[in-house]
Order: structure tokens, then C-alpha cells, then sequence
């Protein structure tokens, strides 16, 4: 009976993709808006994730642990210049006219939530750091909504925090994830730089 | 998708148990054993940690809007959080 039910999802879901893939390479616009067509790895992730019924399989998560003094508001700063920087970051999935595009947003600032954990011990901050970072992995984005980029920092001692970064697949692979912690990293050193030197970054539009 | 706040800090129950007006809805606990198929809240004790969140509404687990073990924000409460569970918003998590 699921089979069945399967089946007849996929059929539809594959309906609503066949115009695209014939006619993959338009851009389409509407009112003024510009869409972009998926790339084939982006449909059938896409098509994956309805059938699947939206879980945290294809989430690609990172844990980077950073020892020493931090500033999280220059790590803040350079997480949302980075997602400026690039629109896949900033990118969700619609149906618009019947047809699966990308849909880019504005960019803006990014979350950073900063979690204090003080349970009495390292071991037992380590142990709540790696259920709060399978937590994370493990919840659902919504492709449609989105965003599809979430982080978080947890503060285990004053000098030792976690960064948990966590992608949905779509927006994500392997090599653009090196990408972005390359790119997080470099920024981080000059947002940190200017707030050291007494400057506020400047604010973009 | 649960949402987080910008800021919260873990504490003990027994640090949030010395407030006169705590009170606490233990069936929205998380569930025991960190069983998803189970409804059994999990009992917290005087050295289980929680977070207070940056609203100052206690929750079992990071999220703002789930597992909500005390959310009776009255301005004694707030000043218990300010000044003696010492809790500071950092001003980046504030913008």
C-alpha cells in the first residue's frame, strides 16, 4: 500500500519536474523576479527530500571547535558575509507557476545563537556539546521556507567553544563546504582585527 | 523547526529551585532516555540541567519554544536571574 502510495507521489513529483528538465536552461521571470532552474543534483535532491517526506537525511553537518579567546560578534559578523557572499547560502525551493526554481533572499544578518553550557565537569560538557551537535544534525530543514543553513555556538569553558554548522545537501557538498569554512575563517581574522582595533565593521547593503 | 533564541545558559534545578515564587511544569520535560518514541518526561533532579533562555523563560533542552519548564516571567523572577543566577546577555547576542 506505501509502495503504491510511493509510486503515485513520485509520478506527480516527477510531473512537476519534466518541464524543467526540458527546458532547464531559461531563467524565468515573474513580475519582475528572477528565478533560476535546480541543477540536476539540486532536483533529485529536491524530489528526495518530498518523497521522503522533508527528514535530516541529506543534512551535512559540522562541528569545528575553536580553542582560545573568541569573538563571537566578529564570528557572527563573518558567518553573515560569508552567506552574502554567496546566494546558494541564501537560496531556497518553490513552485512558482507550476514550475521547482530557486528562490534567493535578500541578504541579512545571520543567527549565531550562543549557547553557555556550565555543568560541573569537562566530560560532562563534552557529553551535552555532542547530544546538542546530534540534535542539530538531526532536525529537518524545509526546503520551501528555509534558510537552509543554520549555526550555532556552544561556550563549553571561556577559551573553548564549538561551532555547529549545519546544511541541507542541496546548498551543500563537500567541496563548497571546505569553501566555506576557508572563507569563515579568513573573515572571522579581519572582523576580529578591526573590532581589535577599536573600528565597527562597516554595515552592508 | 523549533526556534532558538540568540542566548541562553545551562544551570542546575537546584540553582532555579531557590527562587520563593518557582514552580514547574515537569510533564513538558524531555522525554526519558532521549527515547523519541516515548511520552515519559524524564524526572529532573536538584543536578539536572536546564537552560534560561534569554526571556528568561527556563526550557529543558535549547529551544525557545519546546519543553518550557517555567515560563511565569514576573519582575521578581527577572531579578532573580539578573542578580543571582548572574545572568548577562552578551551585548552581540542583543543586536
Amino acid at each position: 500500500m506505501r509502495k503504491l502510495s510511493c509510486r503515485k507521489e513520485a509520478r506527480k513529483l516527477l510531473t512537476l519536474m519534466a518541464p524543467i528538465t526540458s527546458d532547464r536552461r531559461k531563467l524565468f521571470s515573474l513580475r519582475g523576479i528572477n528565478y533560476w532552474p535546480l541543477s540536476f543534483a539540486q532536483e533529485r535532491l529536491w524530489f528526495l527530500d518530498q518523497l521522503e517526506g522533508g527528514g535530516a537525511v541529506y543534512n551535512v553537518s559540522l562541528a569545528v571547535r575553536l580553542s582560545g579567546e573568541l569573538n563571537a560578534a566578529a564570528l557572527r559578523a563573518a558567518l553573515t558575509e560569508v552567506v552574502r557572499r554567496h546566494e546558494v547560502l541564501r537560496t531556497t525551493f518553490a513552485i512558482v507557476n507550476g514550475r521547482l526554481v530557486q528562490v534567493v533572499s535578500p541578504a541579512r544578518d545571520q543567527a549565531l545563537p550562543l549557547v553557555e553550557l556550565r555543568q560541573p565537569g569537562v566530560r560532562q560538557r563534552e557529553m551535552e556539546a555532542q547530544r546538542l551537535a546530534v540534535e542539530e544534525a538531526r532536525q529537518p530543514f524545509d526546503l520551501e521556507k528555509g534558510p537552509l543553513l543554520r549555526a550555532r555556538l556552544l561556550r563549553l569553558e571561556e577559551q573553548e567553544h564549538v561551532v555547529l554548522l549545519t546544511m541541507h545537501h542541496i546548498i551543500s557538498d563537500g567541496w563548497s563546504r571546505a569553501v566555506f569554512v576557508k572563507e569563515l575563517g579568513k573573515l572571522y581574522e579581519q572582523y576580529n582585527a578591526v573590532a581589535e582595533a577599536g573600528l565597527k565593521p562597516l554595515p552592508f547593503h | 523547526m523549533p526556534n532558538m533564541g540568540s542566548y541562553l545558559k545551562a544551570y542546575p534545578m537546584k540553582s532555579l529551585r531557590e527562587f520563593p515564587g518557582w514552580t514547574e511544569k515537569l510533564a513538558n520535560a524531555m522525554t526519558a532516555d532521549d527515547d523519541e518514541d516515548s511520552s515519559v518526561p524524564r524526572t529532573l533532579t536538584d543536578n539536572t540541567f536546564v537552560y534560561l533562555q534569554e526571556n528568561y523563560v527556563v526550557t529543558d533542552g535549547i529551544f525557545l519554544d519546546e519543553n518550557i519548564i517555567f515560563d511565569s516571567v514576573t519582575p521578581e523572577w527577572i531579578e532573580f536571574c539578573k542578580n543571582t543566577l548572574f545572568l548577562e546577555v552578551p551585548e552581540y547576542a542583543e543586536a
